[in-house]
């Protein structure tokens, strides 16, 4: 993989360099019909630790439904802890996904093709474990479907002016459009899959899936125009889902939850982990498969940019709320953001200042942004810092509001840890399963890069 | 969870092999089973051609094969048919087969009946539900309640289905009847000569009935000897007015009466056999809404009690300074006597304290604590006579209880005794002093020695386990009395329910000690027919006694106060030897607020109620001011929470040191507690107790007979140990400006601007809100209004609030969880004065109704709702529990049951349970209702009776409990309801305006009379740092009340009351 990549004419590294349309067929589905034997250690490993984790998820669950919600760290005035720090914290990271597909796609940011298919399923996954935890955070999570507008016997509709409701819907429906996006996008791949698998079962499965796809010119003109419509669907929804999120904490009256700088202060904080989480999981994946050519340098440059960027809206957000608790003029907000920098929970706002604040600012170096080790370091800053925000949103504000007599502190439980760690393990597992199954880049859009650079070199 | 502490009755390994009911039930119901068989087996063995199942048949694994089987199944099919001839149990529990005429099944009964307490009579009406006595409430009538409770009252319901009561009898711990018990006792008395060698140790009793058969028992045997043994003894009283009057008295306070008070180290309104009264008699006085005459209150105190919470000027000195203090007082007032050089701070005070007194006169009332020296008594009431206040503001009347005046003398005689052998027979009723008599006289070792002992009482407590028979006592609500209040008033106090035991009360045992056994009821009918000598017809004595137990008590019985009474001044005379604070740590022993001697350490409620001033619940502490801690170098990691290293406190334990008798507790520090001293709290330590084992120290240890209530001389071992203590709110005074919580003004200021407290705070328009206006303009409309004036905290409203709605206790770790359940709480805000000293703010919260409610547009299923009445109602089938509702609360009064509390095991407690209250199960959001069972009840009412709603038609359960009125509930559009007219008041404030939520529950500011001599500043007027904003809404102020608008700062540039931290 070490050979010598040449740079466009304007002098970027190129997306794609040393493939020809056949060979970025083998090179992607190999990864998928490799016999299991095959398989890097490096597959064994995180597999492994995926189904080790999510054990400890599905012990974590069992105590919850039997013994109660007490089991974690929560009390009365902190009625929300990390099921809601760690809902937030995947929602967010469920956010890179769908910008990646949709709106770069819709920009027509050919660079997204690489990366767009991983990132995608990474929204999926996180939006699963995200799932999880308003449905196991609630009392009684055997009443949950409460929350659901259905026709029942009680001829009760939930109550359409809670925030949790406009919630349910939020992340229903950008999980299913999420899905059907995805699921479009891997139709002409499928079909590739089907034809390179050797084996007779999942030959079928492959068939099944790829709905009949056969490459003619009319499945690809369907299928141009249905994924554009599904993007420009997706679209509002990658804003709209942590928009209505941070409304959970915008319509109460929690100081320091009670501003309206949080939707866009929401977005730009989820597309921030996002990035970092996709960037967590394609530079060792790029590593080990020996994904360079597919997965380059400028693609990493390309999404430390946006990181950039997004990072320093989230830090204008930080700015702002120090700026609205001086400016309301409300004790209550001054002394929520005192309390913030000076409170018995300082030091993890510290500690986020400095993962969403500082660090990223590495990033204004091209060096840095190209440099992987260092990219996966600060990515990992990045993710840190967003549930640290999280932590300090949720329970900074609540552990000391309006009536001192009911200040308390709050500490995370073994089963707060238990459950948090527990849905990483979920999402590996779900990631590896992926790795395996499908293929982790889209096979016909690298095609296509394929046939754009050989065109670019041509007209050079 | 791993609890140690049961989080209610019903833990099931009890460790006194106490079954929980249904248990002793089903053992029951399988023994007569087997009783059954097993007979019919002996009877007809030789009729039936196979014997009973044995292992010989094939199948031995199973120990029945399917022959046996059938044969079995026919044999019981037989025997089932000759079942229904055998004689069925005795079932004392039937239907009716004419009802009463009084009881409608779902509608409660309230009786009239009396609860002693500390000897004396408290006046209690009690809830029955079909029989079951679920809750208690104040007598209106009664002169030591008038309507009002304490939270012992409150909570003593919960005793009587204590799962851990003694459900028979025992002898050396095996259970045993009531028959071998007499036999056994008779002989063992009959081997006594003429009673020599018989003791009977009583509690403190002011009960006709005992004193007679007392005086019965010692006719039959004049060589027995009757002691008392009273851990919380107020003898110094009667001892010090024998001292000024030679002869015992004791005193009735008049405080509506008194224009300035002063107390030496009282807390009258927490620990006095008429605190209830006492509260409600100085509440007349404070509450400045309905234009009271304000009084004036100073205290000086070496703890930091309720009472003195609630002073104007509170003087926190060391117990064995008070004397001092009050021979200063003395000196001041004319009187010739030996005074103690004092500080500048003391100085000050006297000074006040006494041009005060002068100028009220006999308006004036000074009053001593029970725990002073009988010189303190006799000193303090000396002034009083100087001051002609005797006669008005307070009074004498003839000791009420039975015994020695000399408790603690007497009894340490009667330890004496026991060591020296020359006790035979040893009869405790109701006393536990193997727990509480001192460490010191050896109580254990004691009775040893003695041949036959036997205690009654509701537990196999400690005593009863080193006795030879241990006895089922009844608890008050099952049995007959009578007694006296603090005024001499008498009651007959009735039973509401056969005893649930085989249990016996204290005057039975005694008819049985005298050489007749006799009921409760014979007895005490026999001595009012005696005493009131009415025919026994039905005019006579049945109609007496109709109207005094349906009063609760009997008219016109208080005792006469003695008049012409002469003072001796030989007090003045008596040297005063003033302890020096070098000397070492001084030890003050105070009954616990929540468990008082530890007679109640098995209730739960009690033990979960926050202490006043500390909130400190489950535990008993060393409380230490924060400057002695200092002094001693105690580590307090509970600073660390605001230093940000520990996320939950912990505290120091030390070990206490007298004269090499030593305790170890863990300290806590409270700021206004006077410096050099300890407060050491009675009833922790109990050994017995599913709820009271192993909460806190017993002070036993450190106690002396001799000496039972201070102690100089303390040394400190600091142990490198901490302790998690259960408080309920955050330690430290706490400094966040700007929160007007608590309004506050002086006398004078309030004068001027007498709607201060909703000038201290811009007014917003209450127009601005998004969703429509709901119409409250119609019906009824709840509201309620909350006297900050009167409340002095005593916590009866949460106890009270606890019982009526089904409240559960969560248990020590999950108060230390912070998810403590009661619905209505007590806030306790500390003020740090310019001058040092500490005020204390209380401010009950529960859920304020708001108009606009925050908590019920978050909810995604409705499960929180408002009704067309303005309750914010919670539904508590539909909560999933998301909690947002109580995220979003400003006040915080929501309540989640994180496990499930409610304890739906234990039999006996699902007794207690109010039926109109669902109970709550895990995962369900609840919180106050505004007690909506007894609305809906009122409204029923109205209704059937065809009749609009009343004023004062409802009153919840806090309400009723409040022992000074300080909660009004109503129909807020009523203009003629008191609530509405509370609220036109121009002290009426709710908290959190600017949150617009509209609470239907508001204040009444807080009016302060302290001297100006000692608070230059409260004469100063009152400037507002908002103006009064362009919406002030209908509390528009008054034209010209003469108050500078618009400055924000006093000439000194320091920010104005309402800027205070809290």
């Amino acid at each position: 993989m070490s050979n010598e990549v040449k740079r466009d004419p304007d002098g970027q590294l190129p997306f794609i360099s040393g493939h020809s349309l056949s060979s970025v067929s083998e090179k992607i589905s190999d990864v998928t019909t490799l016999p299991i034997k095959k398989m890097p250690k490096f597959w064994y490993g995180g597999m492994f630790l995926g189904l080790t984790v999510v054990q400890l998820l599905f012990f974590a669950i069992f105590v919850l439904v039997t013994r109660g919600t007490g089991i974690w760290g929560l009390n009365n005035p902190v009625g929300w802890g990390f099921a809601i720090i760690n809902f937030v914290w995947w929602i967010g990271i469920g956010h890179a996904g769908t910008l990646i597909s949709a709106i770069l796609f819709l920009f027509q940011q050919d660079w997204r093709m690489s990366i767009a298919r991983f990132a995608e399923a990474m929204t999926l996954f996180a939006v699963v474990c995200a799932g999880l935890f308003p449905l196991l955070h609630v009392g009684r999570p055997w009443l949950v479907y409460w929350l659901f507008p259905y026709p029942n016997t009680l001829g009760m509709w939930p109550q359409f002016r809670s925030p949790l409701l406009w919630d349910v819907f939020a992340v229903s429906t950008y999980a299913t459009v999420s899905i059907m996006f995805w699921f479009t996008g891997l139709v002409p791949d499928l079909a590739t899959m089907r034809a390179k698998t050797d084996l007779v079962w999942a030959k079928k499965i492959y068939h099944g899936m790829s709905l009949g796809w056969t490459g003619a010119a009319r499945h690809w003109h369907r299928y141009e125009i249905a994924y554009l419509l599904l993007a420009g669907l997706a679209t509002p929804l990658v804003l709209s889902v942590h928009s209505i999120v941070s409304l959970d904490f915008a319509v109460s009256n929690e100081p320091g939850w009670h501003t309206t700088i949080f939707p866009p202060y929401f977005v730009a904080g989820a597309i921030f982990a996002g990035f970092a989480m996709v960037l967590t999981f394609m530079i060792p994946v790029r590593a080990i498969y020996g994904m360079k050519d597919l997965l380059t340098e400028r693609h990493m440059n390309n999404m430390c940019k946006v990181m950039l960027f997004s990072g320093l809206i989230v830090a204008y957000g930080y700015a702002m709320e120090i700026f609205f608790g001086w400016y309301s003029g409300s004790p209550f907000e001054r002394f929520m953001v005192l309390n913030r920098a000076d409170g018995p929970y300082a030091p993890s706002y510290w500690a986020l200042i400095l993962c969403n604040v500082m660090v990223p600012q590495l990033l204004w170096s091209y060096k840095i942004r190209t440099n992987p080790i260092m990219v996966f370091i600060i990515c990992q800053f990045i993710s840190v810092g967003m549930w640290l925000e999280r932590f300090v949103i949720v329970i900074i504000s609540l552990h000391r509001d309006y009536l001192d007599s009911s200040w308390a502190m709050y500490a995370g439980t073994r089963w707060d840890w238990a459950m948090y760690i527990g849905t990483m393990g979920l999402f590996l597992t779900l990631v590896f399963i992926f790795i395996r199954t499908l293929p982790i880049v889209a096979i016909f859009e690298m095609r296509e890069l394929v046939h754009k650079e050989e065109h670019k070199e041509d007209s050079h | 969870m791993n609890t140690d502490t049961p989080t209610s009755f019903g833990d099931q390994n009890g460790i006194l092999d106490l079954r929980s009911m249904r248990e002793v039930m089903k053992q029951d119901w399988e023994q007569r089973d087997r009783r059954m068989y097993s007979s019919y087996l002996d009877r007809d063995a030789t009729q039936l051609p196979t014997p009973a199942p044995s292992a010989r048949e094939e199948d031995t694994e199973s120990g029945v094969n399917r022959r046996s089987f059938m044969k079995l199944m026919g044999g019981s099919a037989a025997l089932a048919g000759l079942a229904a001839c055998t004689r069925q149990p005795k079932e004392l529990i039937v239907p009716y087969v004419k009802a009463p005429e009084e009881i409608i099944p779902g509608k409660p009964l309230f009786y009239a009946t009396t609860r002693m307490f500390g000897g004396y009579a408290q006046g209690i009406m009690v809830e029955s539900h079909m029989g079951r006595p679920t809750k208690v409430e104040g007598n209106p009538l009664h002169p030591a309640s008038l309507g009002g409770t304490d939270t012992f009252s409150q909570a003593s319901v919960l005793d009587l289905y204590d799962p851990d009561r003694m459900p028979g009898h025992r002898k050396a711990g095996i259970p045993s009847d009531f028959k071998t018990f007499t036999k056994e006792l008779q002989e063992a008395i009959a081997k006594t000569p003429s009673g020599k060698g018989l003791r009977v140790l009583l509690p403190h009793s002011s009960s006709i009935t005992e004193k007679r058969l007392c005086e019965k028992l010692l006719e039959n045997l004049p060589e027995a000897q009757i002691h008392v043994f009273d851990p919380v003894s107020a003898e110094n009283e009667a001892l010090g007015l024998e001292k000024l009057f030679g002869k015992p008295m004791q005193s009735v306070l008049h405080l509506d009466k008194a224009d300035v008070v002063v107390s030496f180290d009282s807390d009258f309104m927490g620990w006095s056999p008429a605190k209830v009264r006492y509260a409600k008699d100085f509440s007349s006085r404070r509450r400045i809404v309905d234009g009271a005459e304000r009084n004036r209150f100073y205290a000086v105190e070496s703890t930091f009690s309720v009472t003195g919470s609630n002073a104007d000027d509170r003087l926190p000195v060391r117990a064995g300074r008070v004397e001092g203090i009050a021979r200063a007082v003395a000196v001041g007032l004319g009187m010739q006597t030996a005074a103690p050089e004092l500080n500048e701070r003391e100085v000050a005070f006297v000074k006040a304290m006494v041009s005060d007194l002068k100028k009220a006169g006999k308006n004036a009332l000074v009053t001593v604590g029970p725990h002073q020296s009988a010189t303190l008594h006799a000193l303090g009431n000396l002034i009083n006579v100087q001051l002609a206040a005797v006669g008005n503001t307070v009074e004498f009347i003839e000791p009420q209880l039975n015994g020695p005046v000399k408790v603690q003398e007497d009894f340490m005689n009667l330890v004496r005794d026991m060591h020296d052998g020359e006790v035979k027979v040893l009869a405790m009723l109701d006393v536990n002093p193997l727990y509480n008599a001192p460490l010191t006289l050896r109580f254990e070792k004691a009775l040893e020695n003695v041949a036959f002992s036997f205690q009654s009482g509701q537990l196999f407590d400690e005593t009863a386990m080193k006795c030879s028979w241990a006895l089922s006592g009844t608890h008050y609500l099952e049995t007959w009395s009578d007694m006296a209040a603090f005024d001499g008033t008498l009651s007959i106090a009735q039973p509401l329910i056969a005893p649930l035991y085989e249990s016996k009360s204290s005057l039975e045992l005694l008819s049985v000690l005298a050489g007749e056994e006799m009921t409760a009821f014979e007895l005490v009918q026999d001595t009012w027919k005696t005493r009131t000598g009415l025919a026994d017809d039905e005019d006579g004595f049945n109609r007496f006694w109709r109207t005094s137990l349906h009063d609760g008590f009997i008219k016109g019985s208080a005792s006469k106060p003695w008049k012409g009474l002469k003072a001796k001044s030989d007090v003045l005379s008596e040297a005063f030897e003033d302890p020096q604070s070098d000397f070492g740590l001084e030890v003050v022993f105070q009954p616990d607020a929540r468990v008082w001697d530890g007679q109640f350490a098995n209730n739960p409620w009690l033990q979960e109620m926050p202490a006043p001033i500390s909130t400190l619940t489950w535990d008993t502490v060393f409380t230490i001011s924060p400057k002695t801690a200092k002094k001693y170098k105690i580590r307090l990691t509970n600073e660390g929470v605001q230093k940000r290293t520990v996320v939950k406190p912990k505290v120091q334990i030390i070990e206490l040191n007298v004269d090499k008798r030593t305790l170890q507790g863990p300290v806590l520090v409270i700021p206004g507690h006077p410096d050099d001293t300890v407060m050491v709290t009675l009833g922790g330590g109990r050994q017995v107790g599913k709820v009271a084992k192993g909460v806190g120290y017993n002070a036993a240890a450190l106690r002396t007979a001799a000496d039972p209530w201070i102690q100089q001389g303390a040394t400190v071992l600091e142990l490198n140990r901490y302790q998690e203590l259960a408080l309920t709110q955050d330690h430290f005074p706490l400094q966040a400006d700007g929160r007007s919580l608590i309004r506050e003004a002086g006398l004078d200021q309030y004068k001027q601007v007498p709607d201060f407290p909703t000038q201290m705070v811009h007014q917003f328009s209450k127009k601005l809100t998004l969703y429509p206006e709901w119409d409250y303009s119609k019906g009824l409309q709840w509201g309620m209004v909350i006297d900050l004036n009167t409340c002095i905290g005593c916590n009866a409203c949460m106890v009270a609030c606890q019982a009526e709605n089904n409240i559960p206790t969560v248990g020590k770790d999950e108060v230390m969880n912070g998810r403590e359940m009661n619905w209505i709480r007590v806030d306790r805000y500390f003020e740090e004065l310019d001058n040092g000293e500490t005020r204390l703010h209380v401010m009950p919260m529960a859920c304020v109704h708001c108009e606009n409610a925050p908590c019920e547009t978050v909810c995604p299923v409705g499960a929180t709702m408002h009704s067309s009445e303005g309750l914010n109602m919670m539904v508590y089938n539909r909560c999933v529990g998301t909690r947002y509702c109580a995220n979003n609360c400003p006040y915080k009064v929501r309540r989640f049951n994180f496990f499930k509390y409610t304890d739906e095991e234990t039999e006996s407690i699902k007794l207690q349970r109010n039926p109109d209250v669902t109970v709550r199960l895990r995962g369900v959001m609840e919180k106050c209702t505004y007690c909506v069972q007894r609305l809906n009840l009122a409204r029923i009412d109205s209704k059937v009776n065809d009749r609009t709603f009343k004023d004062g038609d409802v009153v919840t359960a806090c309400q009723q409990a409040c022992p000074t009125e300080a909660i009004t509930f109503g129909n807020i559009i009523d203009p003629n309801s008191k609530v509405a007219k509370l609220k036109a008041s121009g002290l009426n404030y709710t908290i959190l305006e600017p949150l617009n939520t509209r609470a239907r529950t508001s204040f009444i500011g807080k009016v302060r009379n302290p001297n100006p001599e000692l608070e230059p500043s409260i004469l100063k007027p009152l400037t507002f740092k908002h103006g009064p904003g362009g919406e002030h809404g209908e509390h528009a102020a008054p034209e010209g009340h003469g108050a500078p608008h618009g400055s924000e700062k006093t000439p000194e540039g320091k920010p104005y009351p309402e800027m205070k931290g809290h």
